[in-house]
């Protein structure tokens, strides 16, 4: 028979679940400032609040080696389930990252580890440049100057994080005049040394919440600024958007 | 009376379950339109390795220990979707020859075997309700060392991944309201292939609830279970964690049995470097551990003439009540991983030193190899059946 003890242990189990009042998940908004309003559009090309999934190509090349990873992504908001459809010894290797928690599985692992952001993905990738980007919410921005880029009029912004969940302590940004498009990152150490510049394309195109055609990131290239030797590109490719359900990012249904 | 009263608590659990998730009948899955044939996907992999082991114990012990081991596994994975279904099915067929040491049994064995490890079928019933049925092998938590809030299986075999774990059979339910919270219930029905799991006797049925939020960067879970015995085996677990920065994760597993004060927890942290390497350090307390005194003799074969064969003593893994976990991981250019594992007892001073490397030798084919040395002396914990063991082998993936 079951015990006092046990019968208070469920009912108080399942009180938390129902009585916690972040289940209702409601949140409040406030006003922001010129610059995070620049910043949240820029975040909305490199992602999407109800959902997308596309492919993934990761490929890395340093000293005439090259290596290719493959991926199905879903992602929605800044949740990111990442499954790994090539090399074969690697097919069915799952990332998951919810609320910037962030687990990996992979076939023949009895269960999913939990990994930091800053776990290299392949080459000078992290698992954190796949998610989609929250640097409105993340970031401090100050705008440093304007310059061109590839013939494009930048603001120039210095990002500095907010909160230790940041993928990055520190980024200059630049952010497209015109098209308020993010074209490029270069992402500093603590101590204020650069890591890694990356640039970004937008050739694809997807339909927003208002049926209007937006561009949508295409092509990450990240380049080592402490070895200078490796390369590493993340090709973004058939972006397509569909509503996903919470259930897409739960722990418990990663491995089935 | 008390089995029935514990299998019948889980029946109604689920129909509440399925009532407050606003689940609507079996229409709501039927609605779902099936295509005429699902979208099969193959995964086939297979290893082979051998294994050589260096007793501790004499020749003439009582205890089974395998001097020399081969073994080739083919380890396919199918898996069949529909929109509101899946079955996934992982059979296995297993060759193998092992050469004894020690122990009552014949000194040369070979045997071939063809089972299910793990076939699980997943219903759907809403998008945020799941039911599963079948057999699988159901793991969770943050830890390295030791998973102690599952009261299935806590072991997580990470220290030989050259097998398998066995999978069991379970009936589970999983509701995911939000992101941030999930609710399952889980009948833990047979113990299908870990038929050697539990120390404590023949196979039990455990039901538990497990309550998972997930919060900005953090993450907790509560684990109630219950096995099903005559004086009701209530225990309580949980895990938490929480990112500490963009490199170091923090987190503590554990579990209050009934007799509370053998309740057990773990620790751990890990940081990651700016070159990818992974340091794990953990700390586990167990509280029905003993702190001194020997661990109990392991008998002779003094009783072959018998005719019974003497009574083994039952030491589970992790006999004592204190120890230290460290663990490093790194992989090199992307193709070679390497992890080393450093299991240490703090009241006896025994340890064991596991390193693993996998090779990738091209996008197909991997070489492995894992070695352990114990240490301990007589009356310790670790080098009490074996001083060391190597392992080497390939796998292969299609």
């Amino acid at each position: 028979m079951l015990s006092g003890t046990a019968s208070l242990r469920l009912c108080a189990a399942l009180l938390l679940l129902f009585g916690w009042p972040g289940m209702s998940g409601g949140t409040g908004t406030t006003s922001e400032p010129d610059t995070q309003a620049l910043l949240r559009r820029a975040d909305r090309a490199r992602g999407n609040e109800r959902g997308v999934t596309w492919n993934v190509t990761v490929t890395s090349r340093e000293r005439e080696k090259e290596e290719t990873l493959k991926f199905n992504i879903s992602s929605r908001g800044f949740d990111l389930l990442a499954v790994y459809t090539a090399p074969p010894r690697q097919r069915n290797a799952r990332l998951l990252m919810v609320n910037r928690n962030m687990w990996f599985h992979r076939p023949g692992l009895s269960k999913p580890v939990p990994i930091s952001q800053r776990q290299r993905l392949l080459g000078k990738a992290a698992y954190g440049d796949l998610a989609a980007t929250n640097y409105a919410e993340e970031y401090d921005a100050t705008l440093l100057f304007e310059e061109a880029l590839d013939g494009e009029w930048c603001l120039v912004f210095d990002l500095k994080a907010k909160t230790t969940r940041a993928t990055y302590d520190r980024i200059h940004y630049w952010i497209a005049r015109e098209s308020g498009l993010g074209l490029q990152s270069r992402f500093f150490t603590l101590s204020g040394k650069a890591i890694k510049v990356a640039r970004m394309e937008y050739e694809n195109r997807i339909l927003d919440e208002n049926g209007q055609t937006q561009p949508f990131i295409s092509r990450m290239t990240i380049r080592d600024e402490l070895m200078g030797h490796s390369v590493t590109t993340i090709e973004f490719d058939s972006p397509g958007l569909k509503e996903l359900p919470d259930s897409v990012f739960d722990l418990n249904l990663l491995t089935q | 009376m008390k089995r029935r009263f514990h299998g019948l608590l889980f029946v109604p659990s689920l129909a509440g379950l399925l009532l407050v998730s606003g689940w609507t009948g079996w229409a709501a899955v039927r609605d779902v339109p099936l295509p005429a044939s699902g979208a099969l996907s193959t995964d086939l992999r297979a290893t082979g390795f051998g294994l050589f082991n260096e007793p501790a114990v004499p020749r003439s012990s009582a205890v089974d220990v395998d001097r020399y081991e081969g073994r080739f596994e083919l380890r396919p994975d199918f898996r069949i979707e529909y929109p509101a279904l899946r079955l996934t099915a992982k059979p296995r067929l297993g060759l193998g020859y092992v050469e004894r040491y020690s122990g009552p049994g014949d000194m040369y064995d070979t045997e071939a075997e063809g089972y299910l490890n793990e076939a699980v079928l997943r219903l759907s019933l809403r998008d945020e309700l799941f039911l599963h049925g079948g057999r699988e092998n159901l793991q969770w938590g943050p830890s390295q060392l030791v998973s102690l809030s599952n009261p299935f299986n806590p072991s997580n075999g990470r220290d030989d991944p050259a097998r398998e774990l066995a999978g069991m059979d379970f009936v589970r339910a999983v509701w995911v309201p939000r992101t941030m919270w999930a609710l399952s219930l889980i009948a833990n029905v047979g113990e299908g292939r870990a038929e050697w799991l539990d120390p404590r006797g023949p196979f039990e049925r455990i039901y538990a609830a497990k309550l998972d939020y997930t919060g900005m960067g953090h993450y907790a879970s509560l684990v109630g279970s219950i096995r099903e015995k005559d004086d009701a085996d209530a225990t309580l677990g949980g895990y938490a964690g929480i990112n500490a920065g963009e490199a170091t994760l923090l987190y503590v597993e554990g579990n209050v049995p009934p007799e509370t004060d053998r309740f057990q927890t773990l620790v751990g942290g890990s940081y990651t470097f700016i070159w990818s390497g992974m340091l794990s350090l953990e700390y586990l307390h167990n509280g029905g551990g003993a702190r001194d005194g020997d661990l109990p003799p392991l008998p002779d074969m003094s009783c072959r003439e018998c005719k019974e064969l003497p009574e083994i003593p039952e030491v589970g893994a992790f006999a004592r009540k204190n120890y230290l976990f460290l663990q490093y991981y790194d992989s090199y250019r992307d193709r070679t991983d390497v992890t080393v594992r450093l299991t240490y007892g703090l009241d006896d001073e025994s340890g064991r030193l596991t390193g693993i490397v996998w090779h990738a030798l091209n996008d197909y084919l991997s070489a492995f190899a894992v070695a352990h040395v114990e240490e301990g002396g007589e009356g310790a914990e670790f080098e009490r059946i074996l001083r060391g063991s190597i392992t080497a082998g390939l796998s292969a993936s299609y």
